[in-house]
């Protein structure tokens, strides 16, 4: 029956996708309705899924063909276990609220441009769906090229404005970059194993030699690069917040980037079997946890505070997977969900309210918006790591995985990731949510309608309660391939002290006032703007594309031009003037024609002796 | 036989058409379009009748044994079905594109359609040769009469240049008759008997270039392929869509009929270089394609890119890659020729096809923004659409073959999606500029149905498609096979 429940609640934003985009894109509210009533569905099916599961964990498959010839048998099916229904749930949560809260956000747009919203909300639900339930690596892959396309949809969503169409690109191709190799690995794999099945993957992985086994992690982590914005990958995420911010929390914070991480958790017995390649991901994930936290403090726009925190998260579960421990990586992925679409959601009630992105048009807003400041606030606590809510214990399940492997190096990047969080996120607090107001505009602010309001109550309750659900999820998901480690009561009080620390030092610089923020900053100018420039990574990437891989394309435009297509015409025009030059010669004396034969008889003549 | 009423039935109209008059515009491109649906139920309706391979042969010219005969394979009744659905769509579009002199217009489609079809049916080299030449006339009159601005220089320069192309091809036509006769000692131009005779290596290698730069200038690889972005260009969308959907895979069919399976050793040898060559061609036409400024330029060179990808799928000679190539054969001629409608719907609209001139389409026109977006995803090989089951395909016979290769192929990929996104992003999203422009009229709407629902139906069930390809006892693939089996044995010895 699992397999069933699963099928519902994946075809039915399809299903949405297809009435909406053939019938009634024109009325809006009406499409709307109907996107929302599949999606509280697919949740509704989801959960009795969940709990199918819970019961008896499986796997249940459904499967149907797909391509099937001599060469390759492809079958499209669904796959549920416990980590896939755990995340079909996860999606069909976040994604039922964002889409009521979208109806508040976004009701002043055109009824077909509404339409065309909850269009795409459907194919991404459907598509992220999708990805999640595979049964076999190619439907994983075709999936991820899908909600790869509606992330390029809806962050073009505002397709009028230039800077949204620039993004929309850009994430594109940023992670079609990663795809590819992701694809390649598919490929790789392949080759060795052959199959395409997850569970004959898996099953077969032990057996491969140690450098298939890496190169091919390697390359399927390429992909989870590129999806879950890993460092160096990770310049589009950012820019992708030009997209409407219901679109950021779903999309760019709780599912889809997430899918990197899913995806190395999904084949984690085929990471695990490589070192290499675990090591490989813990450095690059505990380097994107801290690198894209200093970033993150120094950004005035509110969303890509969170899209630089995002990243920096989804740096921690990689690091979490990477240092071996798959169950705090999907954790903290399942903990981090709730808590940074709630954030981006209240983000966006703010940017709603206030008209502006910039923290700095903010201010004094917990008493105008009261549920919007609390759930922040809430959020805000989740993602620093204070207990009790659901970020501590996902976080430290991580912390305490990294501090007993044996590579110890990602651990410190990691704690240092902790103080910086609550130092950036406590920021924004301070001083979007308290003081005074800094703009005219935030004296204006109002609480958001219900339809935004009660989907922040909703996330706020699970922010808070996930964390306890700890025992329950590792249950389901089974202790394999965890490293375990005598119990370590110091961590968890060092990095709740670094994160007091960190949220102190932020009340003195952005509360209180005590240091001057901007005394420190012309202090330490060089490093700031170094930060603030983030680290020239975008400049280095416009650089590569925009001289030298165009530059190269102009060149070869130039050659083509110029030099093959040259020769082409060079070869007709003188053909011509050779025709011309010969023209002359016929000049219709007959004098001169007998001069002709002469000089032929001559020459002829040479050549006839030389030769005899 | 009723392969060869379907063969002459294009004169038969030709010769109606010829006989309305011209004032009647409407209704010549009517009856038209119902003789072109008729063919095409005729051919499918030919088709059951008969099984294929379906040979069929008669004498023509007694004293050279040339006949005339056809023999239609799986790949040919591919093509030709290819053939038809993209004339249906085109003249489909063509009614409000082309307003002026519709008869002769439509003459010259029929007597184009004749020629392409007699290429891919032909059993008989003389007659491939005959419709290999007879097509570029209609071809270089379409481009000439209905094409644009620089349309003078265009029709010549695809008029020449495939002529310097036909030239080699009938220079190796006959070099390799005359080894017939002298070997044999009697004429033949059948292609099957041709492809058995074993050939020696010392003239195997001249043959090989004479039978190979024709196809690979129709293909077209760098560097002969310059003669393409001006004709693609220059043509009107009916001529465009011909172009880069028909006519660059009569190159392809070319190398599948003649250059594979009539030199096999020598191809073994040359494989690496035309491998690298193909290589070389996607990342040039991506390149290329990147920095157009002219939509239809852009898609031209797009065209490049991927033709690169079918000639590498053939080349690496492996079964999954060869069967990608002619899925790819397929796809891309669909796609592509979508995207040229698009471009030429575009320029009705607007008066320009410069990308910079364009921009904020998308609320204007949402129709035609969708299926100009529907048909990149399509080119860019969104899995769920044609191409992608077509490039996977190919992508991992060259990835058996070689990792490295399969690496440099993927730099294509990644290209295609970054110039047609960005195209798309300055032509449909963006500002609005003022242009008073319409939405898609109804027949340019019908034109594109069958298109896109072959798209969506060819990348969610690509299994129907190939399953028609994939026993290895069939012809196709025994192409193949041959390049293992033949050359030690001689000439007597299969089939």
């Amino acid at each position: 029956m699992a397999g069933i429940y699963a099928l519902i609640s994946f075809l039915s934003p399809f299903i949405a996708f297809i009435i909406i985009g053939l019938l009634t894109r024109r009325w809006g509210k009406f499409s709307a309705g109907i996107s929302i009533l599949a999606v509280l569905n697919s949740l509704l099916f989801s959960v009795l899924a969940f709990f199918q599961v819970k019961a008896n964990p499986g796997p249940h498959f459904v499967e149907w063909l797909w391509l099937s010839q001599k060469i390759f048998t492809f079958k499209f099916g669904i796959w549920v276990d416990p980590l896939s229904s755990a995340m079909l749930f996860v999606v069909a949560l976040v994604a039922s609220m964002v889409q009521i809260y979208s109806l508040g956000y976004i009701s002043d747009e055109t009824p077909p441009s509404l339409g065309r919203y909850y269009a795409y909300h459907s194919l991404f639900t459907f598509s992220m769906m999708g990805l999640v339930l595979a049964k076999n690596v190619l439907e994983l892959f075709v999936f991820w090229e899908l909600v790869g396309l509606c992330s390029y949809l809806l962050i073009g969503f505002w397709y009028y404005k230039p800077t949204a169409a620039k993004a929309a690109v850009k994430a594109f191709w940023t992670t079609k970059l990663g795809d590819v190799g992701f694809m390649l690995g598919l490929l790789y794999l392949y080759k060795h194993t052959g199959s395409f099945e997850l569970n004959d993957l898996l099953a077969k992985a032990p057996a491969l030699s140690s450098g298939v086994l890496t190169t091919g992690a390697l390359m399927l982590f390429a992909g989870a690069m590129g999806k879950s914005a890993q460092f160096p990958l990770h310049i589009w995420l950012p820019d992708a917040m030009e997209g409407p911010t219901p679109v950021s929390a779903l999309i760019h914070a709780a599912t889809m980037v997430a899918a990197g991480v899913y995806m190395v958790a999904r084949l984690f017995p085929l990471f695990a079997a490589s070192k290499v390649a675990l090591w490989v991901i813990a450095i690059i994930g505990a380097f994107t946890a801290f690198l894209a936290a200093t970033m993150a403090i120094v950004q005035e726009d509110i969303k890509r505070v969170l899209a630089y925190s995002t990243i920096s998260q989804l740096g921690y579960m990689m690091a979490g997977l990477g240092v071996g421990n798959m169950n705090a990586g999907f954790f903290h992925l399942f903990t981090h969900a709730y808590f940074k679409a709630l954030l981006f959601l209240c983000a966006g009630a703010v940017i709603h309210a206030v008209h502006s992105n910039s923290i700095w048009d903010m201010g004094g807003l917990l008493k105008r918006m009261p549920i919007t400041g609390i759930s922040f606030l809430i959020g805000l606590l989740a993602l620093a790591g204070f207990p009790p809510f659901s970020g501590f214990f996902s976080k430290e399940e991580i912390l305490h995985a990294a501090y007993t492997a044996e590579f110890k190096l990602p651990f410190y990047f990691l704690v240092a990731g902790v103080f910086l969080t609550a130092f950036y996120m406590a920021r924004v607090f301070f001083v979007a949510f308290l003081g005074k107001e800094r703009k005219e505009s935030a004296k204006h602010a109002h609480e958001a309608p219900p339809s935004m309001t009660i989907p922040l109550i909703i996330l706020s309750v699970f922010s808070i309660i996930a964390g306890f659900y700890k025992s329950g999820l590792y249950k389901l998901l089974g202790e394999h391939h965890e490293i375990h480690g005598a119990s370590l009561p110091f961590l968890p009080l060092v990095s709740l002290g670094l994160a007091i620390f960190g949220f102190i030092l932020a009340y003195l610089y952005y509360g209180s006032e005590t240091f001057s923020a901007e005394k420190t900053t012309k202090r330490v100018f060089p490093v700031y703007n170094l930060i603030y420039q983030k680290y020239y990574m975008d400049h280095i990437a416009e650089w590569i594309y925009s001289k030298i891989a165009l530059g190269l394309a102009f060149l070869a435009s130039w050659w083509d031009r110029h030099i093959v297509d040259g020769a082409v015409n060079w070869v007709t025009y003188t053909t011509g003037r050779i025709g011309k030059g010969l023209r002359t010669i016929q000049t219709g004396v007959i004098q001169d024609y007998l001069v002709y034969i002469a000089i032929a008889f001559i020459i002829i003549g040479f050549i006839v002796f030389q030769i005899f | 036989m009723h392969f060869i009423v379907f063969f002459f039935l294009p004169l038969v109209f030709v010769f109606t058409i010829f006989l309305i008059p011209s004032k009647f515009k409407k209704l010549i491109f009517y009856i038209s379009l119902f003789f072109l649906l008729f063919h095409f139920i005729y051919f499918l309706y030919a088709l059951f009748s008969v099984n294929i391979p379906f040979i069929y042969s008669k004498p023509w010219i007694r004293v050279f044994n040339i006949n005339f005969s056809f023999y239609l394979d799986k790949i040919s009744v591919l093509l030709v079905i290819l053939n038809l659905v993209l004339f249906i769509s085109g003249i489909i579009f063509s009614l409000t594109e082309i307003e002026e002199k519709v008869k002769e217009f439509l003459i010259w489609t029929f007597l184009l359609e004749f020629g392409i079809n007699g290429i891919f049916m032909a059993g008989d080299i003389f007659l491939f040769f005959i419709s290999w030449e007879f097509m570029l006339i209609p071809m270089f009159f379409i481009i000439y009469g209905w094409g644009y601005e620089k349309r003078e220089y265009a029709a010549f320069k695809f008029l020449l240049y495939t002529m310097a192309g036909s030239v080699l091809l009938i220079v190796g036509i006959l070099i390799l008759i005359f080894y017939f006769k002298n070997t044999q000692g009697y004429f033949s131009f059948n292609i099957r008997l041709l492809s058995k005779l074993y050939i020696p290596p010392s003239l195997s290698g001249t043959l090989f270039f004479l039978f190979t730069i024709p196809f690979f200038i129709k293909v077209p690889l760098f560097p002969f392929h310059t003669w393409l972005p001006d004709a693609h260009t220059q043509a009107p969308s009916f001529g465009s869509v011909i172009l880069a959907g028909i006519l660059l895979k009569t190159g392809v069919y070319g190398i599948i009929r003649f250059t594979i399976p009539f030199f096999p050793q020598f191809v073994k040898v040359m494989s690496n270089a035309i491998i690298m060559l193909s290589l070389f061609n996607i990342i040039y036409g991506s390149l290329m394609a990147w920095v157009q400024k002219d939509l239809k330029r852009l898609i031209a060179y797009s065209s490049i890119g991927h033709m690169g990808f079918i000639i590498l799928g053939i080349f690496v000679f492996q079964k999954e890659a060869f069967l990608g190539s002619v899925f790819q054969v397929f796809n891309h001629g669909i796609t592509t020729g979508a995207l040229f409608m698009i471009a030429g719907a575009i320029y009705k609209r607007t008066g320009t096809r410069e990308i910079r001139k364009l921009g904020g389409l998308a609320g204007k026109i949402p129709v035609l923004a969708f299926i100009f977006g529907f048909s990149i995803l399509s080119s860019i090989g969104l899995p769920g659409l044609n191409n992608f089951a077509g490039e996977f395909l190919i992508l991992y016979g060259v990835f058996k073959k070689s990792v490295v290769l399969s690496m440099i192929s993927v730099l294509g990929i990644i290209l295609t999606a970054v110039y047609f996104l960005s195209a798309y992003r300055k032509t449909i999203f963006g500002k609005a500029k003022d242009f008073e422009v319409k939405d898609l009229k109804l027949n340019e709407v019908l034109s594109f149905i069958p298109l896109i629902l072959l798209m969506l139906y060819l990348g969610l069930k690509p299994v129907t498609f190939l399953k028609n390809f994939k026993n290895t006892s069939n012809d196709n693939i025994s192409t193949l096979n041959m390049i293992e089996d033949k050359g030690n044995e001689d000439f007597t010895a299969r089939h």
